[in-house]
């Protein structure tokens, strides 16, 4: 195997698992959401990438932690709980394969949700840290 | 019956023995350290927990994002997030030695500074130097034999 991007295939597997979910108008985008989304929508944003097994100077798999939230705006986080509910349900305790890799496991280490105001307007996130085990298919 | 000194599933043993194991007879004298290994371990563990502690702060404090100049006069002075640091570390209370290690960032905006904003984007430093310090910390734990006596 030569070059491997694993932050290029995690991204691709993230947006094809989170797309179509119900009720979420403003699509699956990488952080930040762009000016003029609409919302509610799901952002993703690499927080740590770590190769974790290295033998002979070839990685064998890296870990990368992704903050994923359901973004909408308003003043309520439970609006935001049947799409936070199914990105749960698609990524937690899940797998599956990219172009040039395969997303051996991908899991929920914990929870996040926050409210911000920005330029007066007011945002709830809701969603958690998955840390997602990639190995190219050739490693 | 159960055989003497074998675990079956509801056998209790009346009594214990106590007797030290891990005694060597070496020549006319005979040393044991496991007593020494075993009060030995609690302080070793404790080392480890504070060094990777300190790691972890170090880096990620070294990787805080600085800005170069003050935006608007509002603005905190660049620096301020990376020189925010602090750690805690907490004792057992039995043993009295050093079982976990806290690191913070006290500068207030530092949590939107790791995880971004709705509309800027993460910058984070604390857990990519959480999970450095992970492996670290697995190598020491592995190596801890070279700190306990011999």
């Amino acid at each position: 195997m030569s070059g491997f991007v694993e932050y290029s295939e995690a991204a691709a597997w993230l947006t094809a698992t989170l797309t179509g979910i119900s009720g979420m108008t403003g699509g699956v985008q990488e952080h930040p959401a762009a000016e003029l989304s609409t919302y509610p929508l799901v952002t993703f944003s690499e927080q740590a990438w770590t190769d974790v097994s290295v033998i002979n100077g070839h990685r064998v798999w890296s870990e990368l932690l992704f903050l994923v939230t359901a973004i909408s705006k308003g003043e309520s986080t439970l609006a935001l709980k049947a799409i936070a509910t199914e990105i749960d349900n698609r990524l937690h305790r899940a797998s599956g394969t990219t172009t040039d890799g395969q997303i051996i496991e991908s899991i929920r280490q914990g929870g996040f949700q926050t409210s911000e105001v920005d330029n007066g307007v007011s945002y709830r996130r809701l969603g958690g840290f998955y840390q997602l085990i990639v190995q190219p298919t050739n490693p | 019956m159960p055989m003497a000194g074998v675990a079956h599933k509801g056998y209790r043993p009346q009594s214990v023995s106590r007797r030290t194991i891990g005694t060597v007879k070496a020549g006319r004298g005979a040393f044991n350290l496991f007593p020494a290994i075993a009060d030995a371990f609690p302080g070793a563990l404790s080392d480890v927990v504070t060094e990777v502690t300190d790691a972890i702060a170090q880096d990620a404090s070294s990787n805080a994002p600085v800005e170069a100049e003050k935006r608007y006069p509002s603005d905190p002075e660049p620096g301020t997030l990376r020189d925010s640091w602090d750690v805690k570390l907490r004792n057992s209370k039995t043993t009295g030695e050093i079982v976990t290690g806290r690191v913070e960032f006290k500068a207030p905006y530092a949590f939107y500074v790791e995880v971004g904003t709705v509309h800027t984007r993460a910058q984070p430093f604390l857990v990519p130097a959480v999970m450095r310090g992970r492996a670290l910390f697995n190598g020491l734990v592995e190596k801890l034999e070279s700190r306990l006596p011999r």
